[in-house]
């Protein structure tokens, strides 16, 4: 119980501080909100969350004509035609387009050559080489080389889908079969019904919320991290006021010292994770995914390992200077390596793998899983959260190692 | 003879001690800082430490408070062997380092309710006890205010009252009066006088002599490390001590 007045004294310090409350719980919303706001267009394509395409139609043929509606007719994609490729490219430097796709004037005369064998065999046959058989290009900035590669396949699939009904409607025993069904004639059909996507990620593609499902687990594993720059000076400040003096003459052990000055920040930390996924939803009106309960074990191990790992950065320095060096320095470095600053996706696979050495990128994974996905996959989740509290253990152990080294060198250690 | 640990009170031998020190050494990276320190202090006496700064008062302090370990040697308490590792025993001690040790986040009242829960001191007799030290230490006015914003003299003596809230029978004293005006010293000396009146054993660590002359029964002169001194101050000639600090230990 002793621990408890500790633990009471460093929560009533700690709530008087009001920067660095501001710093664990305004500042991280102040960063997501302006993070949403500017990088929303990277993160999920467009604040609308539709593929902006220019189409340039060169063959002016009633083929080129629906491809271009088939491309249209695609809840994700937004169109724009333009009559120049100058134009097409002009709104791609400007940003207005991710890319723009350019029907070339040999495309209807090349669709004419398809047969139904070229369909059936597209890798050994006159459609081999892609759009580029059908003499149509996609273009878009040199920097996005997957992004071109994406939206040629899309675009792709949709000529064969027109392709599909022109070739297989000239064929005699299909034209006879449609003239005696004319409804099935796809002239008299032309909009089919919208691909279906699962209703959960539906409303998530085309939600403004999107971009906050990657930032605010980010900067909520980023910003916890935080607290191990108050945590170590909080240390520092008993030994620097000599207060430490006065806890080492009272009748408590050292593991009771230990435990009161670590628990305050921990219950700090599990809030703030609270808030600020309570933020992401009421101000940002991001999704918790399908488990939102499973996301509180995520939270209180990332304390864990936040908590420890300030205990570990309270026993190595020995100076508010050091704190503000290597606290900041072991936060920022930290989330670059484990993917707080950019999606994980984006990251090469080698450093994906890399960054598992870190216990954020453990909790992101773990984020990631219920956020993002329909089916969370359990095991992972289960499986990250026991690594955030192996690293707690690891980094505790240290701590308590470097604690008392340093007391075997000076006076002056818990 | 009774005395008090912890709010309680124990019954002692007439002629035992409160604490019973012998050949305490404590060297740092083989630097000697104190060597063969051996003296003891009855209940109710206020035994003076007399010494230039780095004679090794203050590491004699702090292996009695139980913040250092010493190198060698034994440390008795009331009666019983008391060393590094012993926890329990240290709620009958009253530690008041030399330099101030209190949280300045948190107000006078607060200080005070902090150090007497971790003593241990029961939340009923708690609210009383902090009344009790405010009014001791002349703190009162100042109970709720932020220790940050208190005066220095305001802030020594708090620094004193955290040593007494939970009524130690052992009270130990580095330099307390260090920075503060003469008025507030006196106060500081009275308090320490009553403790002692009241069974509290004082150890008092200071280099000024005229506190040592008023306060204390007997002293001990200490010079780099050792003990070079020790006697009753009422029949003492406190001139003959310049010659204790002038001179180098070994010669003696």
């Amino acid at each position: 119980m002793r621990a408890w007045q500790i633990v009471r004294k460093d929560l009533v310090i700690l709530l008087r501080d009001r920067r660095a409350l501001i710093t664990l719980l305004i500042l991280p919303i102040v960063f997501i909100a302006i993070l949403g706001l500017t990088t929303g267009q990277i993160l999920t394509g467009r604040s609308t969350n539709r593929l902006r395409l220019t189409l340039v139609d060169q063959n002016r043929s009633s083929l080129a004509q629906q491809v271009i509606q088939e491309i249209s007719k695609d809840p994700r994609i937004e169109v724009e035609l333009e009559e120049s490729v100058t134009a097409a490219e002009d709104r791609i430097g400007q940003g207005a387009s991710t890319a723009a796709v350019i029907i070339g004037e040999g495309f209807s005369r090349k669709a004419a050559e398809i047969q139904l064998i070229d369909l059936l065999e597209i890798p050994d046959r006159r459609l081999a080489e892609g759009l580029g058989s059908l003499d149509v290009q996609v273009r878009s900035k040199t920097t996005l080389p997957l992004t071109r590669a994406a939206i040629s396949q899309l675009v792709f699939l949709k000529t064969l889908q027109v392709l599909a009904r022109y070739v297989t409607s000239r064929l005699p025993l299909v034209k006879a079969y449609i003239d005696a069904h004319p409804q099935l004639a796809f002239e008299a059909r032309p909009n089919s019904a919208a691909p279906e996507v699962n209703p959960y990620f539906s409303d998530l593609i085309a939600s403004r919320s999107a971009v906050y499902l990657t930032l605010v687990p980010s900067y909520t594993v980023m910003f916890a991290f935080f607290l191990i720059n108050f945590m170590a000076r909080s240390f520092i400040g008993e030994r620097t006021t000599g207060t430490l003096f006065r806890l080492k003459a009272a009748p408590v052990s050292n593991m009771v010292v230990i435990t009161g000055k670590i628990v305050p920040f921990f219950l700090v930390a599990v809030v703030q994770g609270i808030i600020l996924f309570a933020a992401g939803r009421l101000l940002f009106g991001m999704s918790w995914g399908v488990k939102p309960w499973m996301l509180l074990p995520v939270i209180v191990s990332t304390s864990l390992a936040v908590t420890a790992l300030g205990l570990l950065t309270g026993a190595l320095v020995r100076s508010e200077v050091q704190v503000v060096a290597y606290g900041t320095f072991l936060v920022v470095v930290l989330a670059g390596i484990s993917g707080c600053l950019m999606p994980r996706d984006w990251m090469p696979p080698t450093m994906q793998k890399v960054s598992l050495v870190t216990p954020h990128a453990w909790a992101l994974l773990a984020y990631d899983q219920l956020l993002t996905t329909e089916r969370p996959d359990l095991a992972l989740v289960a499986l990250s959260c026991a690594v955030l509290v192996g690293f707690a253990a690891l980094f505790f152990a240290a701590g308590l190692i470097c604690f008392r080294r340093l007391r075997r060198n000076s006076n002056v250690s818990f | 003879m009774y005395t008090r640990t912890n709010l309680t009170f124990v019954m002692m031998a007439p002629d035992a001690l409160s604490l019973e020190v012998a050949g305490l050494c404590k060297s740092y990276n083989g630097k000697t800082a104190v060597e063969d320190i051996s003296f003891s202090v009855k209940p109710g006496e206020l035994f003076g430490l007399l010494g230039p700064n780095g004679a090794g008062k203050t590491t004699i302090l702090h292996m009695l408070a139980g913040v250092l370990e010493p190198d060698s040697g034994k440390i008795r308490l009331l009666g019983k062997p008391f060393t590094f590792r012993s926890v329990a025993e240290r709620a009958s001690i009253g530690f008041v380092p030399q330099d101030l040790a209190l949280y300045s986040e948190l107000t006078v009242r607060e200080n005070l309710r902090f150090f007497g829960g971790l003593y241990g001191v029961p939340d009923h007799t708690l609210k009383l006890r902090i009344d009790e030290v405010l009014e001791l230490c002349d703190l009162i006015d100042c109970a709720d205010q932020l220790a940050q914003v208190l005066s220095g003299g305001k802030k020594r003596k708090l620094n004193l009252a955290l040593g007494l809230i939970h009524q130690p029978s052992i009270l130990i004293l580095d330099e307390p009066t260090v920075g503060i005006d003469v008025e507030s010293r006196v106060r500081v000396l009275e308090n320490i006088r009553s403790q002692a009146k009241q069974g509290v054993s004082v150890l008092y660590a200071t280099h000024y002599l005229e506190e040592i002359r008023a306060l204390c029964g007997r002293v001990a002169v200490l010079n780099r490390g050792h003990l070079v001194r020790c006697f009753e101050a009422s029949n003492f000639r406190f001139e003959n001590i310049y010659e204790d600090l002038l001179s180098h230990p070994a010669r003696q």
